[in-house]
């Protein structure tokens, strides 16, 4: 087993409703391996997001972390001050979005939000920022990146628009991309493209990438680790290879031949 | 990829379905015309507003005439001479026997145009010897007409700067509450209540007597802006707080929470400028209760001091009955605030509809 860049740790998340607390997430435990992909599977409503989120100190207000920790190069991310822990988001870790069209700002073009990043953590300026732009717009396979920082957000296809994310979220070079779903409301073709491109990222940019789905089939080809999540419970987790060709959970088993979604 | 349609922003489709708003279009040229005659003021009027002539007391207008008998002879006025009636009351007899001409761009009262440049000159008057009084004169012999230009640069940017205070007031304590809510929240609006709890007019006065008496005239105009941002910044932070405990929901706000954005970037960016279509029309229909609340002060004599003028104080003349029954001329500075204020209102209405994305079935 190489080295982990993340460490979840009995992660538990809960919800207060009225008298009842409701675990959203219960005893999760996740080591994510360096510069690999790891999948995070699971139908709706399973936590997949919620563990994203928590990984990030970003769970919504009802939403508490009832025990656990997240350890990040040997550090508790639950000891860090918001201070601290806003110098890891965006550096450190990213995150990509399902649905880009809401998760850019609407008023801004998608240049000057990632210019936003550029500025807050790197000490670029000026001109050099939109040549970074460009740089990460070509990174990430757009094809004409001076026209794409100009445009609006709705004024893009759903594809560029997630390519755009992408380059949003790798803009101050973090170490680890949390990808929630990121290709369920594209086609087909165009979900193997940012697949590509993820495979992409790890490969030249040595990034390490937790991809949450709700698709088996689809992380498959991809990831190397695959936890499979059900209910808040992790059930089966290990090669993605050996967990696809056997597997031992019937929930799997039923994501395998995807009866649930 | 990106649609080849030509790109027209909300803006602009605001701005096309208020320009056919033919009534809105009107008080927008007035309110224009209105700030462009306070900004020149110097050069437009006549007289500086401080040229006083005691021999003038209420003087009525004086029109101006350009036929002699029939014949063109360009504008000119008549002389006035003061005369008692059997009640000792002042009477001007127009003096057809002496006749000055009205001339353009001719030198007078000495002024700064801006602020910055020295000159004498004016657009119109009359030579030594008679006195031009396009509306009437004040109680001292002073151009009414040049008064209210000169008025209008206090009572028009009173509304200007005080709203620009006051909504950056209201648009940060709103934004702060609405985006961190809890105890932040609590305490913020507590405060917004206890200054909205206390009527108004009431709190305008009580803070102007807490204002040292001597003040210069300088610094009571900034007193006066300042107390009147100070009461309207409540309201609108409460509206802005609701609004931004939605948008704090949206998606990409969450986003930039995860790009390692801070607090006050996403407040300033990614929640307030979607506030911006309430924000504008707010502020059209607050500017109003600026100029009003500047009169107010002024015409109970708490705001602006003679000689300086303001619309407010040159309307505390009208305190007395008799003076309205024999000069009524001395009621058209409250014409003016009336135009100002009405145009501010139709226009912020207008703006209203025409940014609401509800109303863009109308827009055709």
């Amino acid at each position: 087993m190489q080295d982990a860049i993340l460490k979840i740790n009995h992660l538990t998340v809960a919800v207060q409703e009225f008298n009842k607390e409701t675990l959203l997430v219960n005893d999760l435990n996740l080591e994510i391996p360096r510069n690999r992909i790891t999948a995070l599977v699971g139908s709706s409503g399973s936590g997949k997001t919620t563990t994203g989120l928590a990984i990030l100190r970003l769970l919504p207000q009802a939403l508490y972390m009832k025990k656990g920790a997240i350890v990040w190069e040997g550090q508790d991310l639950m000891n860090l001050s918001e201070n601290q822990m806003r110098l890891m988001r965006g550096k450190k870790i990213g995150m990509v979005f399902q649905e880009p069209l809401n998760a850019f700002n609407p008023v801004f073009t998608i240049g000057f939000q990632i210019g936003e990043v550029l500025k807050q953590h790197t000490t670029l300026s000026g001109p050099k920022i939109n040549d970074e732009i460009v740089r990460l717009l070509t990174t990430v396979g757009v094809d004409d990146p001076p026209r794409i920082l100009n445009s609006y957000p709705y004024q893009l296809s759903g594809g560029l628009r997630q390519r755009a994310m992408i380059a949003q979220a790798i803009a101050a070079s973090p170490s680890l991309i949390i990808a929630d779903e990121p290709t369920s409301n594209l086609d087909v073709t165009l979900q193997a493209h940012i697949m590509e491109l993820f495979r992409k990222l790890r490969d030249e940019l040595k990034m390490t990438i937790l991809l949450i789905s709700h698709d088996l089939g689809m992380v498959v080809h991809l990831a190397e680790q695959v936890a499979i999540l059900a209910n808040g419970r992790m059930v089966e987790s290990g090669e993605t290879k050996s967990i696809w060709q056997h597997p031992r959970h019937p929930f799997t088993q039923q994501l395998k031949q995807k009866m649930v979604i | 990829m990106t649609r080849n349609t030509e790109h027209v922003s909300e803006f602009q489709l605001a701005l096309r379905s208020f320009k056919k708003n033919r009534l809105a279009v009107c008080c927008a040229m007035i309110l224009f015309i209105f700030y462009a005659g306070a900004i020149f003021a110097d050069f437009l009027s006549p007289y500086s507003y401080r040229n006083e002539d005691r021999n003038y007391s209420y003087c009525p207008p004086t029109p101006v005439r350009f036929f002699d008998e029939g014949k063109w002879v360009g504008p000119y006025i008549y002389g006035q001479t003061l005369t008692f009636n059997e009640f000792y009351r002042r009477v001007y007899q127009t003096d057809t026997t002496r006749r000055f001409p009205v001339r353009l761009f001719v030198q007078g009262d000495e002024y700064k145009l801006l602020g910055l440049i020295p000159s004498r000159l004016h657009l119109v008057g009359v030579q030594e010897g008679a006195r031009l009084y396009l509306i009437g004169a004040d109680s001292r012999g002073r151009d009414l007409w040049s008064r209210i230009l000169y008025g209008a640069q206090i009572s028009l940017s009173i509304g200007l700067i005080g709203v620009l205070i006051s909504f950056s007031i209201g648009l940060i304590v709103g934004g702060v509450a609405g985006f961190y809510g809890g105890w932040i929240d609590n305490v913020l609006m507590r405060l917004c209540e206890m200054v909205m709890m206390v009527p108004g007019f009431y709190l305008l006065l009580a803070l102007r007597a807490a204002v040292p008496d001597d003040f210069n005239s300088v610094q009571i105009y900034f007193a006066i802006v300042v107390i009147l941002s100070f009461i309207g910044w409540a309201g609108l932070a409460r509206i802005i707080r609701g609004m931004c405990l939605s948008l704090r929901e949206r998606e990409y706000v969450l986003a930039a929470k995860s790009l390692g954005l801070s607090d006050f970037k996403i407040i300033l960016r990614h929640i307030l400028p979607h506030t911006v279509s309430y924000s504008i029309a707010a502020v059209m229909l607050s500017i109003p209760g600026y100029i009003l609340g500047e009169s107010a002060l002024s015409l109970i004599g708490l705001g602006i001091q003679d000689p300086y003028a303001s619309w407010g104080n040159l309307l505390s003349d009208n305190m007395s009955i008799v003076r309205i029954k024999f000069a009524p001329w001395i009621l058209w500075p409250g014409v003016f605030i009336f135009l100002t204020v009405i145009s501010f209102n139709i226009i912020g209405d207008t703006l209203r509809d025409c940014l609401d994305p509800m109303m863009k079935a109308e827009r055709k």
